[in-house]
């Protein structure tokens, strides 16, 4: 992966593998947005992104320092990614009444997966860099609505302005957003 | 009720990704996208944009709590009982299973021969009228369907068509001590917390006042003895923390998906601080209003 730094990759993986703590954490860091933007494709909702993202890492330490020292470490690591996210769908395939139709779990080309990866952690990036130029009260309602969860009509009465314009400035703010995105209908 | 058109449907799309429409509007946004394939496309990009927004404002707290926990796993651990290999693939098997949510669940109690899993978990109906506890027995893990109640007090299984108003949640959480040691849980630790994700049509979330607060978070704390259970009611779709708890209901008619977690401190001694134990359900699909 390109903007990932690879000559120091495989050294920590074998101090990672030895048990240095520290080592993981660094590959932890590198693979974090790539392998959450992953499995964000897939699940989407940002509690599940992070149960599965950790569940990942978790199993790749565990797996490392039991002794299990992969060639290529981005490729193991997003193929337990992808079993990660397997085993959910399956278990949501279980239990899917009716209409519902389960996702298919097959494993995609590896070049395909480290590809599909970059892609989604370049797309946070830019939506970190998009959002970095709205305007302060803008950023702050997306924040309010995202972070907090909070309601048009709460953040109306906090930011002291009425709940259509709060309502106005989110839609422009959104579209806007999906358009630099490349996420509009052609 | 009007019908719209993809134009106007497209200029109101985001707000109802992010359930932020009129019921009205969001309504007849419903029955549009149901039939305009283009508008469902549309209505995809502002999810995964409402998503991905959600996830921004989270990231860098779940690469913090990740790394907390590596550096947890890394270190020799205090409680001897977890570090034995055998607890710590009980303790990841008990993870995997842990909830069930359902109408007269009988879960399997371990046999001598397997490993001890911890605490294990599920969700019964709370109300009357129900099914009870051991009506009939079903795979552990697997639920079969989910106890909804109107304010009447009418039950409606999973798939039927409840009223769009005034349904709630009627569940007890039932937490199961198998092991021959007294357990604690520390719903009083800040950690605690009980989290839905409910998705569908239009998902409304909004702060309570106090006094709105789910049993699951009251800061009691809980013994349970070998063998023993501890009962944590679920009345209404409430998440959150003890501090920030907030209400979640649905805002139109149409299929929703429901997991629940329930994050909580349980230790082998009363002081604590316990090990967060993250009991999750399997996704549950709800119909509401019927369509």
């Amino acid at each position: 992966m390109s903007h990932v730094p690879v000559p120091n990759e495989a050294e920590l993986v074998r101090l990672a593998a030895r048990g240095h703590a520290d080592a993981f954490a660094d590959l932890t860091r590198r693979y974090y947005r790539p392998v959450a933007g992953f499995l964000l494709k897939r699940v989407g909702p940002a509690d599940l992104v992070e149960d599965l993202t950790q569940e990942t890492f978790l199993q790749a330490y565990r797996s490392l320092t039991a002794g299990q020292v992969p060639e290529h470490f981005a490729s193991w690591l997003f193929g337990i990614a992808h079993n990660c996210w397997g085993k959910w769908a399956r278990r949501k395939q279980v239990l899917s009444f009716g209409a519902v139709s389960p996702e298919g779990v097959a494993a995609p080309e590896q070049q395909q997966t480290l590809e599909e990866a970059e892609e989604q952690a370049l797309m946070q990036e830019r939506l970190g860099r998009h959002l970095a130029e709205l305007p302060e009260e803008t950023r702050r309602m997306l924040e309010m609505k995202h972070h907090q969860g909070k309601t048009c009509e709460q953040i109306a009465r906090e930011l002291g302005r009425p709940v259509g314009t709060i309502k106005s400035q989110l839609a422009r703010t959104y579209k806007a957003l999906r358009g630099r995105l490349g996420g509009e209908r052609p | 009720m009007t019908p719209m058109t993809c134009d106007q449907v497209s200029e109101h799309i985001d707000l109802y990704a992010v359930g932020a429409c009129a019921p009205g509007t969001a309504e007849a946004i419903g029955h549009h996208l149901h039939d305009c394939p283009a508008c469902r496309e549309l209505h995809d990009q502002a999810t995964q944009l409402s998503d991905r927004l959600d996830w921004h404002f989270r990231e860098q707290a779940g690469l913090d709590r990740l790394l907390s926990t590596l550096a947890r796993e890394s270190r020799p651990a205090h409680r001897p009982w977890l570090t034995l290999p055998a607890a710590r693939r009980a303790f990841a098997l008990a993870a995997s299973v842990l909830v069930v949510l359902g109408l007269g669940v009988a879960l399997r109690q371990p046999t001598p021969d397997s490993p001890a899993p911890g605490i294990v978990a599920w969700l019964e109906p709370a109300g009357r009228g129900g099914p009870k506890r051991g009506g009939h027995e079903m795979v552990p893990g697997v639920a079969e369907s989910l106890a909804l109640r109107d304010d009447a007090a009418r039950h409606f299984p999973l798939e039927a068509e409840g009223p769009l108003s005034l349904v709630r949640l009627d569940l007890r959480l039932v937490l199961a001590n198998p092991e021959s040691r007294t357990l604690y849980l520390h719903p009083d630790d800040p950690r605690t917390a009980l989290r839905l994700e409910l998705r569908g049509p239009a998902v409304k979330k909004q702060w309570p006042g106090k006094g709105a607060l789910t049993p699951a978070l009251e800061p009691s704390r809980r013994v349970i003895p070998p063998g023993g259970t501890a009962e944590l009611s679920l009345p209404w779709l409430v998440e959150g923390t003890r501090k920030a708890p907030r209400h979640l209901f649905w805002a139109e008619p149409g299929r929703y998906e429901l997991v629940i977690r329930y994050e909580v401190p349980v230790s082998e001694t009363p002081q604590g601080p316990g090990e967060l134990r993250i009991f999750t359900s399997r996704p549950q699909t709800l119909v509401v209003g019927g369509r």
